[in-house]
């Protein structure tokens, strides 16, 4: 073909172009680390990548929404071992009340003690949870459930769920239904009380502690719920974590460059930009002017 | 007389070679010149008179003189060249016009819909979690008011770049008119050249300039005419009739890709008119898609929203307001009081019920989005942007090719060769040198002959 003047020097011009502007893909590709700089660098990529990142990014909510109904099934766990622990001592002041040798003084000063336990129920029924809800009110949470009304023990909380949403099919109750529970422990607790006051030995023995220690089986499965719950977020938070780390890799996968593939295109890039500055500059020198004098 | 007719002939054949030699500048002179095609000098016998011999007549040859000075071009390398960059300017405004419009969406790395509309989504499953929690309620607002803020911006965006669309074409116009009035001034002129029988060869150069310019713009046919004139036209446009230009016609309708002359509508072929309709026609389309997304977002959250109930009692309460994408934004209810952003139907401070359903909203299919959920219409509109900037990059680089390959070889055929134009000038200079060599040796023969007289 006859090459004219022109089209040497357009074709210099745009060899040039095109091995400076790869040789700058190359190196934008390996500063940024980033293969994917815009949609339209691969369409199918970053929907792709859009998909994962929105899947990591729901599993960070749900992480976060789990570690909130953590904090809250600890607490209520807490108060659950308390009552447990505070079943287990109106049991025994049951059996020392029951035992013969026991003053009627001694039965009053227990008497005392059942007194300050009740109070202490009516406070762990009323347990808040980190925002201030009350853990064992249902969905009418904002309000004290538990209130003393003369010698009645009233609840105003409700017998509905709260829920937490913790996976995208999975939600999970972080509130504890205990209202049946904690007002039969009051009662228990009252004719402990009474049966104290009055001496009734039968009554302690064979009423009041069976009643006491029945009580303390049913707050343990109450508990026993809770800490299935507990274990069972550790088990989503573990879930999630790993799936997490897994969408990232695969988002770095579609989204990021491979370093060595990349440097290795910039070090090509490179060798042919300069392979075509040189060669522009020695063939350029060569004319039929150079030849004639 | 045939004494002196070889004198005559020798200081002719000079004369032809200085032309040749002129001949030669000029090439070497435009070798950088935008359209210019190179000259060819055209040599040709002179007659001479008869001689007579012993046998009868006989010619000797009367020298050489000049029949021309053509250009050397191929029309037909005209005509692709034409279509080619026709075609380059449509795919070099497509694909202008599809990377602004990409770049009014940053993803999939920057803050854009997509990381919005997870973020409210979110803010709803968060709420649902954790009903009691003012925080919560914040944050549903603000990731609300992100997203609208975000969808307004990108339509807005959108919208400017499909109204740049009237700057562009009246730019475009008015170059067609101007690029049409040359070619029929430089009409007149080649005709008024022509009549004396000289080819004009720097005005013809011109004007296939300036219709390769004009077919940039617009795909157009040339039809050339016996008297040196091209007439130009576009489809069913005439552009120039003679030395006469028609002004191309100022109405247009983006979503036909025609322009519209009274009742008649002109399809365009190509070129880059028909490149900025069709990039507007793709910014409308991307705004039409925000605008789908904005009112099933509006109208799906406020029905529920609706049936929330706060610890007021109020009820009914819009959590977003609007009619498309241009103006969606919070309602003024739950932009004024957090208390009215709804975490449940029933009004009890731990019912989470309605931010649960509002949070499982992301992945609901819905009609009103061809049956996908939020995210993968949104995620359908971003890679169709994607996939159409790509496609017309693709065929940029194509036709950038294609339209390289005909321009050199049109080059090869009317283009510069300094090594040719070197070897022309040494031949000619050789030649008018052998010229004057006999030149010199007829004079001393007649020299001679004189010198015998005396």
């Amino acid at each position: 073909m006859r090459i004219s003047f022109r089209s040497q020097y357009d074709s210099y011009l745009s060899d040039l172009g095109r091995a400076e502007s790869s040789y700058f893909d190359a190196q934008r590709q390996v500063a940024s680390g980033k293969r994917i700089q815009s949609v339209g660098d691969d369409p199918f990529g970053t929907t792709a990548s859009l998909n994962m990142r929105s899947l990591r990014a729901g599993l960070e909510q749900y992480g976060d929404n789990l570690g909130s109904a953590q904090g809250q099934l600890k607490i209520a766990e807490g108060s659950l071992d308390e009552l447990g622990k505070l079943l287990r001592r109106a049991g025994e002041i049951a059996i020392s009340g029951a035992n013969g040798a026991t003053s009627q003084a001694g039965r009053q000063a227990m008497a005392q003690e059942v007194e300050s336990i009740t109070k202490r129920l009516i406070e762990l029924g009323n347990t808040q949870g980190p925002s201030g809800q009350f853990l064992f009110a249902g969905q009418a949470n904002d309000e004290k459930p538990f209130n003393l009304v003369g010698s009645t023990l009233e609840y105003r909380g409700d017998d509905l769920n709260v829920f937490v949403e913790v996976s995208a099919s999975d939600t999970m109750a972080v509130n504890v239904k205990a209202q049946q529970t904690i007002q039969d422990v009051f009662g228990a607790l009252q004719g402990l009380k009474n049966s104290l006051e009055g001496g009734n030995t039968a009554n302690l023995s064979g009423v009041d502690l069976p009643a006491v220690q029945e009580l303390e089986k049913r707050v343990q499965l109450v508990r026993g719920d809770v800490g299935a719950r507990l274990s069972s977020i550790e088990s989503l938070q573990n879930q999630h974590l790993r799936r997490t780390d897994e969408l990232t890799a695969q988002i770095s996968n579609v989204e990021d460059v491979d370093m060595s593939e990349a440097i290795l295109h910039y070090k090509q890039a490179e060798t042919a930009y300069q392979a075509a500055l040189q060669t522009i500059s020695a063939s350029s020198r060569l004319t039929l002017m150079d030849f004639m004098r | 007389m045939s004494m002196f007719s070889g004198l005559n002939n020798l200081s002719a054949a000079m004369r032809a070679f200085q032309y040749a030699l002129e001949v030669t500048g000029h090439n070497i002179s435009n070798a950088n010149t935008d359209g210019y095609s190179r000259r060819r000098i055209d040599f040709g016998t002179n007659p001479s008179d008869l001689k007579f011999g012993a046998n009868g007549g006989f010619e000797i040859g009367g020298g050489v003189s000049v029949n021309g000075v053509y250009r050397i071009r191929n029309q037909f390398l005209d005509a692709q060249m034409s279509d080619s960059r026709s075609e380059l300017g449509r795919f070099q405004t497509l694909a202008d016009g599809m990377a602004a419009i990409e770049s009014v969406f940053p993803e999939p790395d920057g803050p854009g819909i997509a990381d919005a509309m997870q973020k409210f989504f979110d803010g709803w499953s968060q709420l649902a979690s954790n009903p009691n929690d003012p925080g919560a309620r914040l944050q549903v607002q603000l990731a609300g008011s992100t997203l609208t803020q975000r969808l307004r911006s990108s339509y807005a965006s959108l919208n400017a770049q499909a109204q740049n669309l009237d700057g562009q074409m009246t730019d475009g116009f008015n170059k067609v008119d101007d690029l049409s009035s040359t070619i029929a001034n430089l009409n007149k002129e080649i005709v008024a050249r022509n009549a004396t029988g000289a080819e004009a060869g720097d005005l013809m150069d011109q004007r296939d300039l300036a219709i390769a310019e004009l077919s940039g713009l617009v795909k157009l046919q040339t039809h050339a005419q016996p008297d040196g004139s091209v007439n130009v036209t576009a489809g069913e446009m005439l552009l120039v009739q003679g030395g006469e230009s028609v002004p191309i016609p100022r109405d247009f309708d983006a979503a036909t890709g025609t322009l519209i002359q009274g009742t008649r509508s002109i399809k365009l072929g190509s070129g880059q008119l028909l490149g900025y309709l069709q990039s507007a026609n793709e910014a409308t389309n991307a705004m039409a898609q925000l605008d789908t997304l904005a009112n099933e977002l509006r109208s799906n959250v406020n029905s529920i929203h609706r049936t929330g109930r706060n610890a007021a009692g109020d009820t009914g309460i819009d959590f977003f307001s609007g009619t498309g994408a241009a103006d969606f934004a919070l309602s003024d209810d739950v932009a004024g009081s957090l208390d009215n952003v709804m975490a449940g139907s029933s009004g009890a401070a731990g019912d989470g019920s309605l931010a649960l359903s509002l949070s499982k909203m992301r992945d609901t299919k819905l009609t009103g989005l061809g049956d996908r959920s939020f995210k993968q219409f949104f995620n359908d509109l971003l890679g169709g942007v994607g996939r159409t900037k790509l496609g017309y990059e693709n065929a940029l680089d194509t036709q950038a090719a294609i339209a390289n390959q005909v321009a050199s070889q049109q080059q090869a055929v009317s283009g510069v060769n300094i090594d040719e134009e070197m070897t022309n000038l040494m031949r000619f200079q050789r030649s008018y040198q052998a010229a004057a060599q006999a030149l010199t040796v007829i004079n001393q023969t007649t020299d001679d002959l004189i010198g015998m007289l005396r």
